[in-house]
């Protein structure tokens, strides 16, 4: 899988399609406080999915919140196409909603029992008011994913948890997303499904021109799937830069130690 | 041996055996029936099953042996560690009085000398400022910490076995790390027999001399590790190790130019 030679950082005229700057946040109050990000600066291109790596405690689920919009910074500025995003203004939201989607670690919580399969990959169409036939968009998000259009009639139980990872990848598809932020997409998964979830990912990026956003402790997955990589430790990035270069030949000792960490078979 | 659900085989014809000083790994993904091997051999299957067929320790039978004779052997000659101490772990007891609590139950050890082997044991799984250790409740401590203390209780008793059910699972890579070479160095120590469970290949092939492939409720192949996870005949064991190795190669300069 080797990506088309996309603008680096310098060079674009494009703004990058989400950017933190500076940003710090810090829960509490006074003597309570706790800072758990301090500072951080990354962009994310199109073309140029970003792996964020880092252990419990690194800053990573902040980080996605604010990268969904879900909280905001205590300071700095997140930024969605080259301006700052501001959860006031609806139309921006709702564009910024259709644009980056979510797709969470375990599908079994994530997705309705009570909901068909047709009624879930609805739900965002409608939300989003996402214009065109929904039924026919509703058959070609399930191809998208590998499934049949004829299990839109079903419902989450009937199905495998690799295949509710599908669905739930599916709905994030629906509104024609550029960027799918990605929590632990595939860890809590047995490993023969997980290397065909990772399958799909690459897949997506590679026909639907999806940038990806993996927010991991998993740093074979984002070697695998990722252009660009951040290491986070302790609330701060300590290394980034293309995946090849901070995955072969890491300057930062936290990164080599976390490197030599992971397990690897024989042969 | 199998295992039995009203009337229902759950497990069937599964078949190992460990030698003395050796180091088993149970793999299989879930649904496999790795964790309920384990389970059965420390005579702890859940309510409704029931285990047939034969599971030896040194030679003696330990299926069908009553629950007071069994307990003589759990804890003291097989030992366990599983994968969230924290639930092993009484959460109203101090860490002291948790690693002393097998040597009260199964050992002559009192007062001072229960003390000073509980001081030992720390030493052995690597933790220091025991002093304030030995003070702390279970969720004072941090995962990597719950972990050791979960193992320095199991070894309590010098036990024969030490079976170990995903003991790093839900553990940092670099934890897991430390983990994994503290086991190492205590199996070397106290040459204790090691059985352990796990989905995650790369981690096994860390400790495991021998495989045990495991998927749905049988044993799909044997055979020692080296051998299985370069070679492995099976269909089934063929396309895990394939898939482990996608999902945990990293990438080198050579593949991607």
């Amino acid at each position: 899988m080797t990506a088309t030679p996309a603008p680096t950082a310098g060079t674009t005229s494009q703004p990058p399609l989400l950017a933190l700057r500076e940003v710090h946040r810090t829960y509490g109050h006074g003597a309570r406080a706790n800072t758990v990000l301090h500072g951080i600066d990354l962009e994310v291109h199109a073309g140029r999915s970003l792996g964020i790596v880092g252990e419990s405690g690194a800053g990573k689920s902040t980080i996605l919140s604010l990268l969904m919009a879900l909280s905001s910074p205590s300071a700095g500025q997140v930024e969605f196409r080259g301006a700052p995003l501001r959860r006031a203004r609806a139309s921006r939201m709702r564009e910024f909603r259709r644009s980056v989607q979510l797709v969470f670690q375990d599908p079994r919580s994530s997705l309705d029992p009570r909901m068909s399969v047709d009624q879930i990959l609805r739900e965002p169409l409608e939300s989003l008011v996402v214009p065109g036939d929904h039924r026919a968009r509703v058959a070609e998000l399930l191809e998208a994913v590998g499934l049949t259009p004829d299990m839109a009639a079903r419902y989450p139980g009937e199905f495998s948890g690799g295949q509710r990872q599908r669905i739930a990848i599916a709905r994030t598809l629906a509104p024609s997303p550029q960027v799918l932020v990605a929590d632990e997409p595939a860890s809590a998964l047995d490993v023969s499904v997980r290397a065909q979830i990772i399958e799909l990912l690459a897949q997506l990026k590679d026909e639907l021109g999806m940038t990806l956003v993996m927010v991991s402790h998993d740093i074979a997955i984002v070697g695998r799937l990722c252009e660009e990589t951040v290491i986070l430790h302790d609330g701060r990035i300590v290394e980034q830069g293309p995946t090849l270069d901070v995955l072969t030949a890491p300057k930062d000792p936290y990164t080599q130690k976390l490197l030599a960490a992971v397990p690897q078979l024989p042969g | 041996m199998g295992i039995e659900e009203a009337g229902r085989p759950r497990l069937e014809d599964v078949s190992w055996e460990v030698p003395t000083g050796g180091r088993l790994g149970l793999i299989g993904e879930s649904g496999s029936g790795k964790s309920l091997t384990a389970q059965a051999v420390l005579g702890l299957l859940p309510e409704g099953m029931h285990a047939t067929g034969s599971i030896t320790l040194d030679g003696e039978e330990l299926l069908g042996r009553g629950e007071r004779a069994l307990r003589a052997v759990r804890g003291r000659r097989i030992a366990m560690v599983f994968q969230e101490p924290l639930t092993a772990l009484d959460p109203l007891m101090t860490v002291g009085r948790q690693i002393a609590g097998p040597l009260r139950l199964h050992t002559p050890l009192r007062g001072a000398a229960a003390q000073r082997r509980v001081l030992e044991l720390l030493e052995l799984v690597a933790l220091r400022e025991s002093e304030r250790i030995l003070r702390s409740y279970p969720w004072e401590l941090s995962g990597g910490q719950r972990q050791r203390v979960a193992l320095a209780m199991a070894l309590a008793c010098e036990p024969e076995v030490l079976i170990a059910d995903e003991p790093t699972t839900a553990l940092d890579v670099t934890l897991q790390d430390e983990i994994l070479t503290l086991l190492d160095a205590m199996i070397e120590r106290t040459g204790v027999t090691l059985v352990f469970v796990s989905h995650d290949l790369p981690v096994v092939a860390r400790v495991a001399e021998d495989l045990v492939v495991m998927r749905k409720g049988k044993v799909v192949e044997t055979g020692p590790a080296a051998r299985l996870l370069t070679s492995p005949t099976s269909v089934y064991a063929r396309s895990l190790v394939t898939a482990a190795r996608a999902v945990t190669a990293l990438p080198t300069r050579e593949e991607k130019r």
